[in-house]
């Protein structure tokens, strides 16, 4: 027997609801490219920040360009005007701020700032330790913002990611609502309870687990060799600040080891655990203004005096794929669980 | 690959548009393949476990229908048992029964006891098809069926996507006869298929997944230290969560099949408007909770020999039951505070009414029936922070804290924000127990509901938490 349908075996209300899910679903997506960069705050902010950085170094001028690129800690714990201020007009000093991103969004991010067009003289990564060896990524939002479509086989290679989180990244580079859906909703529903930001902020995760410095020093004298591999390529210098954060054990030694190993100048303006708690927000993660002021005024003269120094000639870093992993922290350690 | 993700929208629809282009033989086929590939998504070589139970399932249920050698017919019975429950003990109790074994050793005075421990992965839905698979080959071996005959069909009839990872539970006497006949075209119920699998990604994707970020943070400690509004607060969410996470996948599950031609049974009515705990499970999981009563409670004697067997039965089986959720002495404390519960229950009502006759419905609107409502939604609320913690300890720490009460701003949004997203489910549930329907005006003209479906699309296209959470029950 041929159980085929024809089409007059539907009823109108299938067809209504099909196209009427499939119109909103295209609504959704049109207005999310059109509209959403637009309403949100935070969205235009990072489109901004992103056009800005693409265009970096494309002026001409004999200015040094400087790009400094990290996540809500560079947006929360850097006072950037007073930065940039504090660099004066030979340095056409940039930022781009994307929240909850660790070492592999920007691994790929920079490889895909630079296709887009930037040319920064120096970069300038503000991460922690334990964000920097981790093996995870924003998720949708990178795919859509940070991670070039040419990339994403070897992203997905290098987390690790089955089928279905492998598609969902696939889906997420072409479609901007998918991508983008967590903000919408965080969007509306700031609307709606116009404090939850302090409920998330409260019970957001803070991983109290304290890294091994030689783990950190051995992942990441790779992992640095692979972002200088890209800055390199483009005649940039990498710069890494290290931000301080309230666990003494955060990893951050190794990761001067591994800084001064590979050739790529590691900042550390303030140890981690030496400021006093009142200088840090609620989620004792994040410094608050105070905090920010008094690490602002470490981090510029340490800064200026990095730029300063000549571009020496720099030890040659071995070729590396995309797909080259890192060595892997221990068990345990490779869950992330990053809240900036 | 889950339910809530755009590969599977993608692959349902392009299986319904193949399928009903097809002839019946070769529906089952296509559906067979794309059972695989859906299954196969995770991880291929879990197929190759799946493909070996079915295989062993197939020929013993063969032979068992082809003898009437009883010794035979036992042993063939045996094996197959032996087979699906060995897979289920390996894969998901192993390590668990080996660590609990050193525990003991410890506990002791046997220290540094060497412990054999198995990596491996648990492939998902084994607790499922495993179920699936014991009911026909006992089934079969009762005689209540004869055997499929042919191994597209029963391969089918274990694998369909739709059921595959995390039920319903499909009885041999109900599906198998569905895969073995031409399936009709049926409009309205291809509708409603429609419906429910929106119905369901709301349940899921707006419900459950923004409960499940109050419950997280709160189990997790990230609302600081256990008390009175963090238990509440926890606890809640996680109720809403469990609730709108499983309902919202048998509603997919259920509205895939119905796509294809299939019927599953119903598996969730409103089981937080329960009046007792044995109309709660008379309401949750239903198609588990049936197939604990057919195939272990009735086995073991059921309420006839007596009433301390029923009581033994009724312990037995919901101790059972509970360990089928997950290798962890959680789940053994979960099912037996049910058993516990329902034997009270019954303890009870045999002492009041001196009778076994079933007390009358209650309505909906009585004051009493209310009452016993947020009676026993409270008790199956106490029993989820064991479903829920990771081991008994924290179970134990994170009711500790009822003992206190602290109260900050923080514990307001989250409550309002749980309110936000816990009473639409409430009320869709009070509509539907009050119309007898299945989703949400389900016997309104077919315009409405077409409205209905729009406004699910769009809170999801706003609402839906984004991360890629698993089912809960993909686990089990």
């Amino acid at each position: 027997m041929r159980s085929s349908t024809s089409d007059s075996k539907l009823t109108r209300g299938t067809y209504l609801l099909a196209f009427g899910c499939l119109a909103i679903a295209l609504s959704v997506e049109i207005v999310t490219r059109i509209g959403f960069d637009r309403v949100s705050k935070i969205q235009r902010r990072i489109a901004n920040e992103y056009r800005l950085a693409t265009m970096i170094g494309a002026d001409g001028h004999a200015r040094k360009h400087v790009l400094v690129i990290g996540n809500s800690l560079l947006a929360e714990d850097v006072q950037f005007d007073r930065v940039r201020e504090a660099l004066g007009p030979g340095c056409d000093t940039r930022r781009l701020v994307i929240e909850q991103t660790g070492y592999l969004d920007w691994y790929y991010g920079l490889r895909r700032l630079f296709r887009d067009g930037a040319r920064p003289d120096v970069v300038v990564l503000m991460l922690t330790a334990r964000q920097s060896v981790a093996t995870s990524i924003r998720g949708d939002f990178s795919a859509q913002y940070l991670i070039d479509r040419t990339d994403l086989p070897a992203a997905t290679r290098e987390l690790s990611l089955n089928p279905t989180a492998t598609t969902n990244l696939l889906f997420s580079s072409v479609s901007k609502f998918w991508a983008t859906r967590a903000e919408i909703r965080n969007y509306v529903l700031g609307r709606i309870v116009p404090d939850l930001g302090d409920l998330m902020h409260f019970s957001s995760e803070v991983d109290p687990r304290q890294l091994v410095d030689d783990d950190v020093a051995e992942i990441m004298r790779v992992r640095l060799m692979r972002l200088r591999a890209i800055t390199d390529s483009y005649g940039a210098r990498l710069v890494v600040v290290l931000p301080p954060i309230s666990n003494v054990r955060d990893g951050s030694s190794g990761f001067l080891r591994a800084g001064s190993a590979v050739g790529v100048a590691t900042l550390r303006p303030v140890a981690s655990g030496t400021m006093p708690p009142r200088l840090y927000q609620g989620d004792g993660f994040h410094l608050n203004p105070t905090g920010a002021v008094e690490f602002t005024s470490r981090l510029i003269p340490a800064l200026r005096e990095e730029l300063s120094r000549p571009d020496a000639p720099r030890a040659a870093v071995p070729a590396l794929s995309a797909e080259q992993h890192g060595p892997v922290l221990p068990v345990g350690a490779t869950v992330q669980a990053r809240r900036n | 690959m889950f339910f809530d993700t755009p590969v599977y929208v993608v692959f349902l629809a392009l299986v319904t548009l193949a399928y009903w282009r097809l002839r019946w033989r070769h529906q089952n086929i296509l559906l067979l393949i794309a059972s695989y590939i859906f299954y196969g998504w995770w991880d291929v070589r879990f197929l190759a476990l799946i493909a070996i139970s079915t295989l062993v399932d197939f020929y013993c249920a063969r032979a068992i229908a082809s003898s009437d050698d009883t010794g035979r017919r036992r042993t063939l019975l045996t094996l197959s048992l032996v087979v699906n429950i060995g897979f289920l003990a390996v894969f998901k109790y192993f390590n668990f029964f080996m660590d609990s074994f050193a525990a003991t050793l410890q506990t002791l005075g046997f220290h540094q006891t060497p412990i054999a421990v198995l990596r491996i992965l648990l492939p998902p839905g084994i607790s499922f098809y495993t179920f699936q698979e014991v009911a026909y080959i006992v089934d079969v071996y009762k005689k209540k069926i004869p055997p499929a005959e042919s191994l597209i069909d029963y391969a089918l009839f274990i694998s369909l996507f739709p059921h595959l990872i995390a039920g319903p539970i499909q009885r041999p006497d109900h599906l198998l006869p569905q895969v073995q006949r031409p399936r009709e075209f049926d409009r309205d119920r291809f509708f409603d298929g429609l419906m429910l699998i929106l119905s369901g990604l709301f349940r899921k994707a707006v419900i459950a997944d923004n409960c499940a970020l109050l419950a997280d943070a709160a189990f997790s400690g990230r609302m600081g230290a256990p008390n009175l509004a963090v238990v509440a607060i926890g606890t809640y969410a996680f109720a809403w969560q469990i609730y709108g996470d499983f309902s919202g996948y048998s509603d997919i599950a259920r509205g895939s099949a119905q796509l294809l031609g299939f019927h599953f049974m119903v598996n969730f009515r409103q089981p937080y408007l329960a009046t007792s705990l044995q109309d709660f499970w008379r309401r949750w999981h239903i198609s588990l909770s049936t197939w604990l009563r057919d195939y272990l409670y009735i086995p073991l004697g059921g309420n006839r020999h007596g009433e301390a067997r029923t009581y033994r039965n009724l312990m037995l089986t919901m101790l059972l039951g509970g360990l089928w959720h997950g290798a962890n002495w959680t789940f053994v404390v979960w099912g037996g505070i049910h058993g516990a519960g329902l034997s009270v229950e019954r303890f009870v009502r045999r002492w009041f009414a001196r009778d076994e006759t079933e007390p009358a419905p209650a309505t909906i609107w009585s004051p009493s029936a209310w009452l016993a409502r947020i009676v026993i939604f409270h008790l199956v609320c106490l029993t989820w922070i064991f479903f829920r913690a990771p081991s008994i300890g924290d179970a134990v720490t994170f009711l500790g804290g009822l003992r206190s009460f602290v109260w900050l701003p923080e514990y307001g949004i989250a409550l309002r924000f749980l309110a936000m997203f816990a009473i639409p489910l409430f009320v869709v549930d009070l509509f539907n127990e009050f119309r007898q329907e299945e989703y949400l005006f389900e016997k309104t003209p077919e315009l409405r509901r077409v409205a209905i479906g729009m406004c699910f699309m769009a809170a999801l296209t706003m609402l839906a938490a984004n991360q890629l959470n698993a089912f809960i029950y993909f686990r089990f």
